[in-house]
């Protein structure tokens, strides 16, 4: 599992936008392109590298109806997911 | 927290690549597009807003191919009117800022800009997914190094033949075919995705499969255009190097995939022939911006009006996106609309009509409907080419969508 303290930014080969709530993002070594939904999407947004995973659930939280437990669990498993697919990198908090 | 995930390699969304894949229907309408992807590039589509630019950053070359639209320039030549380095990057900021997410860098031959890494290299940081045209003259290892820490989409550079012979006869540059393939060997090296990129025309048609063998040894993908456009002024030079009949029937009795042309596709007067005017744009060297690569209508520049002003506030996008059967009467009652893939650009840079029919793409059509009668996959007396092939339901998605 994903340590909830890590903080996720894009990966140098992924490219994304969001585009009316869903996220675009190609992934240019394997020449992909992923589509996420509205709450991926979002996630995709704030991972730019200055927020754990912590800190984007707890935000998860603030804006859909789901628990603080839920939200950091999907959080974790979807950014473990999106760095399996090399759209994503972790790397530890500055000052950790 | 469901995603989708679908393979990018036949998503055909920039202008770059509007006629890349010219062998297919253009008469595809993106309504009825049902991946994720397509779904979502439709629905921008309706809404206009800006996903891919096509920039041509210089028209300085270093080659002099002779089937060229661009009258290029001396990789020397001074051209004050080329856009700065610092507007280059003010441009790039528009672009992103306006939700943009391909970007495609060309020329002329855009590596002669000295500047051409600083704008790569920004348009990466601001987030857009980078594609790379050129003739690969100039991509020596440590050039490749850089593109290939820009991760771009893709790094397309035109082949023109299998051989030093034929490629050289045509960029009339002594040498540049082995600096070409080094560029391919360079790139796919350092595990860059490459596209060779070839026009048949006279002068290489005949070299097809041993082209597209070629490719496959470099690692690239291959990619054919069987029509050579006008120059961008209307000067009809280039178009002597058009295959003649005689050679499209060879190349379409061999190569012309039946299905596409056979299955079901939208019939009503609202079908599109392309996303003009919907998703994309084409800047220019000078600041320019206009609707596609072979639409040099200056619909406005960025030295006097801002991106967002130009691609907002100008009716031309709506009209052109408008371009439907409805308002191409003669297309709507043409015999050959479903074997044709007609391009407005062509109809008016080489027929002087946006409106008109375009003759190459009709000429094209007729050899493409003669190629598929002798095949014996369409009937002659049948009212659309499917009507009468049971086979054609079947199929339609994998092959038309």
């Amino acid at each position: 599992m994903l340590s909830p303290d890590v903080c996720p930014a894009p990966h140098p080969q992924a490219a994304g936008r969001m585009i009316d709530n869903e996220a675009v993002l190609v992934l240019a070594d394997s020449g992909q392109v992923m589509v996420l939904n509205e709450t991926g999407g979002r996630i995709w947004e704030l991972a730019d590298g200055t927020r754990t995973v912590t800190d984007i659930a707890r935000m998860i939280v603030e804006e859909y109806e789901v628990s603080e437990e839920q939200a950091l669990a999907d959080v974790q498993e979807f950014v473990y997911q999106l760095v399996e697919k090399q759209a994503l990198i972790v790397f530890p908090k500055e000052g950790q | 927290m469901k995603n989708d995930l679908v393979a990018l390699e036949d998503q055909n969304i920039g202008i770059a690549s509007a006629q890349s894949s010219p062998d297919e229907p253009c008469g595809f309408d993106s309504q009825v597009a049902n991946s994720p992807y397509q779904r979502i590039l439709a629905k921008a589509e309706s809404q206009h807003r800006l996903i891919s630019v096509h920039w041509e950053l210089t028209y300085r070359c270093n080659q002099r191919c002779s089937h060229c639209y661009l009258d290029v320039l001396p990789p020397d030549a001074c051209v004050p009117e080329e856009l700065t380095t610092e507007e280059c990057l003010n441009i790039i900021d528009q672009i992103a800022d306006e939700g943009a997410l391909y970007l495609s860098l060309s020329g002329g031959e855009a590596l002669i800009r000295r500047d051409f890494f600083q704008i790569a290299e920004y348009a990466r940081f601001r987030g857009l997914s980078l594609s790379i045209l050129t003739n690969g003259t100039l991509i020596r290892p440590d050039t490749a190094d850089r593109i290939a820490a820009l991760h771009p989409l893709r790094v397309s550079m035109s082949l023109y033949g299998a051989s030093a012979a034929i490629h050289e006869h045509i960029t009339r540059i002594p040498g540049s075919y082995a600096k070409t393939i080094r560029a391919f060997h360079l790139l796919h090296e350092r595990g860059v995705r490459t596209v060779a990129k070839t026009p048949l025309m006279q002068e290489n048609v005949y070299e097809f499969y041993a082209l597209r063998e070629q490719a496959e040894r470099l690692g690239a993908q291959f990619q054919y255009d069987i029509t050579i456009t006008t120059k961008n002024d209307g000067g009809r030079g280039p178009l002597q190097h058009r295959m003649t009949d005689e050679q499209l029937l060879w190349f379409f009795r061999r190569e012309l995939d039946p299905r596409p042309w056979i299955s079901p596709r939208p019939n009503g007067r609202d079908r599109r022939f392309c996303s003009l005017g919907g998703l994309a744009c084409v800047i220019r060297p000078n600041g320019d911006v206009s609707p596609c690569i072979n639409i040099r209508v200056r619909v406005g520049n960025l030295r006097q009006a801002s991106l967002r002003e130009i691609w907002h506030e100008q009716p031309i996008w709506r009209e052109l996106h408008g371009l439907t059967l409805t308002r191409l009467p003669k297309c709507a009652s043409c015999d050959l609309q479903w074997y044709c893939t007609r391009c407005h650009g062509l109809a008016l840079v080489e027929d002087g009509d946006l409106f008109a029919c375009s003759t190459e793409a009709r000429r094209q059509a007729a050899l493409r409907r003669q190629v598929l009668r002798e095949k014996g996959v369409i009937d002659n007396e049948a009212a659309t080419p499917w009507s009468n092939w049971s086979g054609a339901s079947s199929t339609a998605k994998s092959t038309c969508l």
